[in-house]
């Protein structure tokens, strides 16, 4: 435990984990996440978050708005990783504070949580630049394998990362997927990863070439067939923060404001009271430091992509 | 400054280096909605590919400096890069062809691309189009005198730029110094035929007065032409910061400077400059990048686009190219 608390301590600081202690963290987390279900319980009152990006300032700053998790409840939401540029200590600290408190946090598995998205994303290169070996990259693949697919709240709030899958119409059936791989191109694992609510009449295409568009239909179908009330996904940038949808069946909540540190959105969390009453929590991006250089931007960096 | 802007140039290239190798460019030749477009794409698309890498393989040699920037940004592109940069080069020919089908077949027309960088539209339009009469690339000093190197070293560039002999010029001028520059594009070029001026993030890095004598000096000069320009604009909906926080962050991390980008933050405020010109009746036409994907790409295309890499995210290509516009004034037609 003490080895936890001091690696809280320099992630926070944003200094460098040695790769043993990953390792070893990993190997920790990847015992506790093999004992959860895919789909894994969690009570009221609790938060739900968002995409984080690798934003670790603003993961801060979502810890610190939301009562912080010595006192509350979170469920994250996926894509812990990637466009940032603290992608590892983002992950670091939530794997952490889940081996901290393994009863107040939830982990659910993003699109971005694999291999082949975070070698085009930035998380691969983040680990390059940082260790200058891919080591470190691997201990956090082979943990991803094993986060959970979701979440069921107070029996009634259904959480995953993108959507819903065609293949699959009980929460039953992705309890029996075989989560512990990397996430396939197809079917429903990919699927509840990378699918989107849009206004559509039936299962569509997905502009993202993975997962698929679902509409109103499929919502309500899924809501009745599984006895909930509420679809709470992430995986959509939001400009303000959270969006409900379908009379209120679906909301994404988004959680990296200033996506990207140039799209000029601001995030939310989501807290949901023992009476199942939503409370959306709005937050904006830490400002970076002037002086001194950019706390937040290393200059190295050349990852802020405009056309010029 | 004006090394700050020049660099952008670098930014461009290794944009268009990621897209071909991603293979989102050249386009194939059903990529546009309008069927007629398609036949003139494919000519001017022809060897785009090769005629980029052999510049890069050419740049290599050249300098050592310029190409070790491009090779760092070329590393690991994402898809939201490679989005935009066909987008925008689509979206330039696109407009330029548009107008170059008004002509009567067989006219003698021109094409100047001012601060051309290392931009070869140049090659694509001379060898696709025999009755362009003359091409011309002018951009700063040391821009223009690095591309005339590249394409002075022996290989198959150097082959088609003799062969297009005196249709093509390069030249250096500083588009601030108005009356330099107009002498030298008059010195070449005949202000009666009809003539595309070509602006691709070129206007952005200028002040407001600077690109207003130049735009509304070029329409008084020649009778008939196109202008074709794309540009960032800051966005003026409540509560759009896209365009703060993009001028901050440009400033923070390269001193670049973008001193309208706030100024013509919409599409309509864009176009006001070709519209100041009041002695020139045009025809104004501006559109975002986004608007262009949803309603110039085909299906199909979109489709084939999808498949080149994982796009994670919609609304961060929306919000994007909703700040980036192509405007399209024509007069004299």
């Amino acid at each position: 435990m003490m080895h936890i608390d001091r690696t809280i301590g320099l992630l926070k600081q944003g200094k460098h984990v040695k790769e043993e202690a990953v390792y070893s963290l990993c190997l920790k987390l990847q015992e506790l996440l093999m004992a959860e279900a895919n789909v894994t319980h969690v009570d009221t009152p609790v938060t739900i978050c968002g995409d984080i990006h690798g934003q670790l300032h603003d993961l801060l700053t979502l810890f610190e708005k939301s009562g912080g998790v010595e006192k509350t409840r979170y469920v994250f939401l996926g894509d812990f990783v990637d466009r940032g540029f603290y992608s590892l200590e983002s992950f670091l600290l939530l794997l952490c504070y889940k081996l901290k408190y393994p009863d107040r946090i939830t982990l659910i598995r993003g699109n971005h949580e694999t291999r082949q998205i975070t070698k085009v994303y930035g998380f691969y290169d983040e680990i390059m630049r940082k260790y200058g070996n891919s080591n470190v990259w691997r201990y956090c693949c082979e943990a991803f394998d094993y986060i959970s697919l979701g979440a069921v709240i107070g029996n009634s709030i259904f959480c995953v990362h993108g959507g819903l899958s065609p293949d699959v119409a009980t929460i039953d059936g992705i309890r029996a997927i075989d989560r512990k791989q990397e996430v396939p191109h197809e079917g429903a694992m990919c699927d509840l990863l990378w699918s989107d609510p849009d206004d559509v009449d039936k299962w569509s295409m997905s502009p993202r070439g993975a997962g698929y568009l679902f509409g109103q239909n499929e919502v309500n179908q899924f809501l009745h067939t599984n006895g909930v009330d509420l679809i709470a996904r992430a995986h959509q940038l939001v400009m303000e923060g959270y969006k409900e949808m379908f009379d209120g069946g679906l909301v994404t909540v988004w959680s990296a404001p200033n996506y990207c540190y140039r799209c000029g959105n601001v995030a939310a969390v989501l807290r949901i009271e023992d009476d199942l009453q939503r409370n959306y929590t709005i937050f904006e991006a830490v400002q970076p430091q002037d002086g001194g250089g950019n706390a937040i931007i290393p200059t190295k960096k050349s990852q802020m992509d405009y056309f010029l | 400054m004006d090394r700050i802007i020049q660099q952008t140039d670098n930014d461009a290239f290794s944009s268009k280096i990621c897209a071909i190798e991603c293979k989102y460019l050249p386009p194939p030749q059903d990529a546009l909605l309008d069927a007629r477009g398609n036949k003139d794409i494919q000519e001017l698309y022809r060897g785009f590919a090769q005629m980029h890498n052999e510049y890069y393989a050419q740049l290599k040699e050249e300098s050592r400096n310029v190409y070790g920037r491009i090779r760092r940004m070329t590393r690991n592109p994402f898809p939201v890069m490679n989005y935009g940069t066909y987008l925008r080069t689509l979206a330039i020919d696109t407009t330029a062809l548009k107008f170059l089908e008004g002509i009567p077949q067989g006219t003698e027309f021109q094409i100047v691309n001012l601060g051309c960088g290392s931009d070869l539209r140049s090659l694509q339009y001379l060898g696709a189009f025999p009755s362009l009469k003359r091409f011309v690339d002018i951009d700063f000093t040391d821009a223009i005198e690095l591309k005339g190197r590249i394409l002075d070293r022996p290989g198959p560039l150097h082959t088609l730029t003799e062969q297009f002999g005196d249709r093509y010029v390069i030249f250096e001028g500083d588009l601030r110094e108005l009356k330099g520059t107009m002498e030298k594009l008059q010195s070449v070029l005949d202000p009666s035929l009809p003539t595309v001026f070509i602006t691709e993030c070129v206007l952005c890095y200028m002040t407001d007065s600077d690109s207003q004598q130049l735009i509304t000096t070029i329409m008084e000069t020649f009778s008939h032409a196109l202008w074709v320009s794309y540009d960032p604009i800051g966005g003026s909906a409540p509560g759009d910061r896209f365009g703060t926080i993009m001028k901050q962050n440009l400033m923070d991390s390269r001193n670049l400077d973008m001193p309208t980008l706030l100024q013509y933050n919409s599409k309509d405020n864009f176009a006001t400059r070709w519209e100041n010109c009041k002695t020139v009746k045009s025809e104004v036409n501006v559109r975002d990048m986004w608007d262009f994907l949803e309603s110039s790409i085909t299906t199909k295309e979109k489709g084939r686009l999808r498949s080149l890499q994982f796009l994670d995210e919609i609304e961060e290509l929306r919000v994007m190219q909703s700040h980036y516009v192509i405007l399209s004034v024509t007069w004299g037609c």
